[in-house]
């Protein structure tokens, strides 16, 4: 690896490695935050891993992975947005589903953090664009309950996660019955007691399934915490305030560094991808290592990689 | 210290912001509005109108899955104008009104000749309006219209207000005509307003509207021979000059008038049969390209000259019929032609001496044949277009039957 | 700020900015109110001067090399001329900024809050401001970067969701109102291209300097080509002839966007596009108006600016008693000021500081030998 990693960046790591002071240090979890640029709001700066093949992908792109002793977590330094949303086994398929499968993760980010904060703004302020069908359907699913769409919203969502955390106590045996059995019974008896909306409830279900999409888990955690913010902003005042939250939320995801490396890489600023976007090209194309990363190594594959082939048409 | 200030200022300013916006939220919050589907308006006496409107209640999906049907609910008020009407209606019903899912808005032809456009107006400003809802100008008082609409396809009465103007693609007996699209043309000068022509279903069904009814299609509203649970109907176009009704257009000018506009997809016309006399023979027509229009402002009497094609195919079969000699189909074509040459020209001068409007817009096609806008307008195209001529050239093609070549 | 560069898609993306904010309020109906069917015409004789004006911009540049015009201004008249030029384009920033919020403020609360007061409106702006002024200069670039093209393909989506309802005949009479109209009277519309202010002050920011004739290039061509595609989405729907002035005429347009039964009623997901657009343009104003400050008065850091400068702009947007006084400030006395103060007042300095170089140049060469 000595020939790959760009040394600066190994000497950085080992200088705030190096020059932090505390009593102990347990976890990859706590070394995370003790090393990144800022904590801000929660948005991760550094991937954390337990898989061996994903670290030594990263490794080989020219990245910096720290173990911390007695942890089975290796954290991956530096990390940009798009590494948040890919997953190692994107690799091993084929380039088509590979892609499609990002797509849907792209999709399953937006509906975490944007769906139930539309919902409200919409039912609030702006139910022209509804076809007149669903907005009868929607009225006629509300007849009878007697909260407000933002009380309802927010019960149901706080109870989502409240059965997330609590299928995480329970045994294993039947952690995963109590999970389902919770949700349903919950979704169902709340539906015929007239506390909620059916519609309501897939629209939380839909916001809880998109959540589990996501490869990375704290980077679905932050999502899932500013969904609240963003389901406060359309209540108060619809697409404007989830306009503006939104444009506030991309100006703090824009100024991110991780370690040096601008956390919007290669959407903004424009860099050439040089083939590792978010898409993936054909094993063949991968030419090049990321162009951020600044690795000393930056062709990985020569321009004919295939040489059978080559050799065959020759 | 300072992040305890910092998120008490955060908590108070978002209770502010919500308090700011709440009185908005309580006025278009889904739980506080009543959604209007239609309106209908009438002249009540002097300088008050009628103002109709129809809700509706939401259906009660049962277990089965299956849906009954919505009952409607019409209420009338009597006011100096549309928003006074709303403002009334708003202390009467529990919730406030909303017009942002209204599909149609009715004028009684009483109402209409008077002019329009000051409710046109009100209308178009009001930000919940939508500019695709359907204008219908009714033969018979607005109310009539609204409580007699019941439609027998559709559970939600607001499903049969989206779809039964598509008809005018099929039929041509009616067109789309919307508020937007009035609007648009009550403002310009190439153009004049239309709406659709409504009325009721006529419980006369005498052999005489039978016969005529074989022969032509010169039927409106208020005279189609149809029975049905529906009480409305909706059959023929209302021409306009600026925002009064000047005529309207049965049937048959309607078919026209959507074929200048480009706007229908196909349509049967019943020809008399050149081969089997005394017989009618049923072509579906459909338009092959976009009427070619060339208008000479040489004179202060405009000459329009229009071409069509067509492509048809033979409906009607009968027996010892052979549809598929060419020069059987020639003869067709030459007699389909002869037909709608009649018709477009029939139409066409209809529209410039009796009706005295442009309501096909023909003058955008004589707007290149000026250098500026001032030199258009003081050619004062609407006046001249009173004694404009017109020449129809039609070129239409029957192909073949469709299943059926011959018997 | 003075670490942090600008690439060069960032920078195109910024002059563009300015353009994109006001289509979205009242520019397209001026321009074809005025130009009548020649709207059109006028607009691409009007980008061809604005291209060559900037290419005349980017040459007299070249030779300041790292320098922008409040350096150039120093340059030219000393510190006070500087002072007075600094002062002037902070004002012209704040004021226009301030006016187009206001108008803004005042649609959307036509549209969408009749019973909110547009202060709180313009507090949630100015909130937001706040926030996003706190984050480094790179982050508004960036921002603005990622959401420019959601606006510029929403723009693309209007017209094409449109072209049924379009009347191609429109375009007829060719010469509108007349040649003198189209073409000597039309020339004012150049206001519109006062996006090419940025130019001024982008030389120090800039990553790769050379590129600034491509820049700016780029940039007109890419506004006046948007420009087209409003214009024309507003001229073939629209009658011109007896003209009702609506408030956000593409806000109009949008309201007859429908695909069958089901889409209908589209606008406010382009007013979700065009509202991050325009806190995208708010943001950077400020920024560029707080770096001027400090530039003029050299201090050190930015940080109590940021309150101030927000708070500015929402007492200047307040100043208006009500909406007739800043549209009437928006249609006719804003692009009079883009034209004096972008064109006018900018390209004298460049030439007089130009004149002035070459002549300190011929007088050395005339030293030496």
């Amino acid at each position: 690896m000595k020939n790959i990693t760009n040394s600066d960046l190994v000497n950085e790591v080992k200088y705030r490695l190096n020059n932090l002071d505390t009593d102990s240090l347990l976890s990859a979890g706590e070394l995370e935050q003790f090393i990144v640029d800022s904590n801000a709001l929660g948005i991760p700066e550094l991937l954390a891993t337990e898989r061996p093949d994903k670290a030594s992908k990263y490794l080989l792109k020219g990245r910096v992975v720290v173990i911390v002793n007695g942890t089975p977590y290796g954290i991956i330094i530096p990390a940009v947005l798009i590494d948040f949303l890919t997953s190692p086994e994107d690799t091993n398929l084929k380039v088509n589903f590979a892609n499609f499968l990002r797509g849907i993760r792209v999709l399953a980010s937006f509906i975490t953090l944007l769906l139930p904060g539309f919902y409200v703004a919409i039912t609030s302020f702006h139910q022209e664009i509804l076809p007149t069908n669903l907005l009868f359907s929607i009225l006629a699913s509300r007849e009878n309950v007697p909260f407000p769409i933002i009380v309802e919203i927010l019960l149901m969502e706080f109870s989502f996660e409240l059965i997330r955390e609590a299928s995480l106590r329970v045994p294993s045996a039947i952690g995963s019955t109590i999970g389902i059995v919770g949700a349903l019974i919950l979704g169902q008896a709340a539906v015929s007691a007239g506390i909620v909306s059916p519609i309501l409830i897939i629209i939380v279900a839909m916001t809880g399934i998109s959540s589990f999409a996501i490869p990375d888990y704290s980077f679905g955690f932050h999502l899932r915490y500013f969904r609240f913010a963003f389901v406060l902003l359309g209540f108060m005042a619809g697409f404007l305030g989830i306009s503006l939250g939104l444009f506030v939320y991309i100006s703090l995801v824009c100024s991110l560094k991780s370690f040096g490396v601008a956390f919007t890489l290669p959407f903004a600023p424009v860099n050439n991808s040089n083939g590792n976007g978010y898409l993936l090209s054909p094993i063949w194309k991968r030419e090049y290592r990321p162009s951020y990363v600044g690795a000393k190594k930056e062709k990985e594959q020569p321009k004919i990689s295939m040489k059978w082939k080559y050799n065959k048409m020759k | 210290m300072n992040k305890l200030v910092r998120n008490i200022f955060i908590f108070i300013l978002i209770i502010v912001f919500i308090m700011a916006f709440s009185n908005s939220y309580l006025s278009l919050s889904i739980d506080n509005l009543a959604y209007i589907l239609a309106i209908g308006i009438d002249k009540a006496d002097e300088n008050n109108l009628l103002v109709t409107f129809q809700f509706s209640t939401t259906t009660q999906a049962n277990e089965a899955g299956t849906a009954e049907k919505a009952p409607a609910i019409i209420n009338s008020v009597k006011a100096s104008s549309i928003s006074s009407a709303i403002n009334l209606l708003n202390g009467y019903v529990g919730k406030q009104l909303n017009m942002s899912h209204c599909k149609i808005i009715i004028f009684s032809e009483e109402f209409a000749l008077d002019g329009i456009s000051e409710e046109v107006y009100t209308l178009i400003n009001d930000t919940q309006v939508r500019p695709s809802a359907n204008i219908v100008i009714s033969k018979c008082p607005a109310k009539d219209y609204i409580e007699n609409t019941s439609p027998e396809l559709e559970n939600l009465i607001s499903k049969y207000y989206e779809i039964f103007t598509n008809s005018s693609q099929y039929t041509g007996f009616t067109a789309d005509s919307t508020i937007g699209k009035f609007f648009n043309n009550l403002i310009c000068t190439t153009y004049q307003p239309t709406a659709i022509l409504g009325g009721l279903t006529s419980d006369n069904l005498s052999d005489e509207s039978n016969s005529d009814y074989n022969k032509n299609y010169n039927i409106k509203s208020n005279t189609a021979p149809i029975e049905g649970e529906n009480g409305s109907e909706n059959i023929g176009i209302a021409a306009f000059h600026r925002d009064k009704i000047v005529g309207e257009l049965d049937a048959l000018e309607s078919i026209a008038f959507l074929t200048l506009n480009n706007n229908i997809n196909r349509f049967l016309v019943s020809i008399p049969d050149p081969i089997n006399s005394g017989r009618n023979l049923d072509i579906y027509l459909s338009p092959k390209n976009s009427p070619s229009v060339k208008v000479d402002t040489s004179s202060s009497s405009p000459f329009i000259n229009v071409s069509l094609d067509f492509s048809g195919q033979i409906y009607s079969m009968s027996d010892n019929s052979e549809y598929l000699k060419p020069e059987v189909l020639d003869t067709i074509s030459e007699s389909c032609k002869q037909y709608l040459e009649t018709l477009f020209l029939n139409y066409l001068y209809k529209t410039s001496k009796e009706l005295k409007s442009d309501i096909n817009g023909l003058g955008k096609y004589a707007l290149k044949n000026f250098f500026n806008t001032q030199e258009f307008d003081s050619y004062n195209w609407h006046k001249n277009y009173q004694n404009a001529f017109f020449k129809v050239d039609i070129n239409s093609i029957v192909k073949s039957g469709m299943l059926i070549t011959d018997t | 700020m003075t670490n942090s560069k600008i690439g060069t898609v960032e920078a195109i993306m910024l002059i563009l900015t300015i353009i994109v904010t006001h289509t979205i309020l009242s520019l397209p109906r001026e321009m074809t109110v005025a130009a009548k069917s020649a709207a059109i015409l006028n607009l691409i004789f009007v980008s061809i001067i604005a291209i060559i004006i900037s290419y005349f911009i980017v040459k007299m540049l070249r030779n300041f090399a790292g320098q922008d015009i409040i350096d150039i201004s120093e340059f030219l008249g000393g510190k006070f001329f500087k002072n007075i030029i600094g002062i002037i384009f902070i004002l012209y920033f704040l004021v226009t900024s301030s006016i187009l919020l206001r108008n803004f403020a005042e649609s959307l609360k036509i549209i969408n809050y009749p019973m909110t007061n547009v202060i709180f409106i313009l507090s949630l702006f100015i909130v937001a401001l706040c926030c996003a002024n706190r984050l480094a200069f790179n982050a508004s670039l960036k921002t603005n970067l990622l959401v420019l093209p959601f606006v510029l393909a929403s723009m693309i989506f209007l017209f094409f969701a449109n072209m049924n309802k379009f009347m191609p005949e429109r375009i007829f009479p060719i010469f509108g109102d007349g040649l003198i109209n189209t073409f000597v009277l039309g020339l004012s519309n150049i206001s519109s291209f006062s996006g090419i202010v940025f130019l001024y002050f982008l030389p120090p920011f800039l990553k790769e300097p050379e590129k600034l004739k491509k820049i700016a290039l780029i940039s007109v061509g890419i506004s006046s080509i948007y420009l087209i595609l409003c214009v024309s989405t507003l001229l073939f729907m629209f009658s011109f002839f007896i003209t009702t002035n609506e408030i956000t005429p593409l806000y109009n347009a949008t309201r007859y966007i429908e695909f069958g039964n089901f889409f209908q009623r589209l606008e406010s997901i382009f007013l979700l596009v065009w509202i991050l657009a325009f806190a995208c343009y708010l943001s950077i104003i400020s920024k560029f108006s707080m770096s001027i400050f400090q530039k003029l008065t050299k201090i050190e850091t930015k940080k109590p600016l940021i309150d101030i400068f927000a708070f500015l702009i929402l007492g200047i947007s307040l100043i208006p008693k009500d909406y007739s006084i800043s549209s009437n400030f928006e249609t006719n006395i804003y692009p009079y000021l883009a034209l004096g103060i972008v064109f006018f007042l900018g390209i004298s300095i460049l030439v007089l500081a130009n004149l002035q170089k070459r002549k300190q140049n011929m007088g050395i060469k005339n030293s030496n030998n």
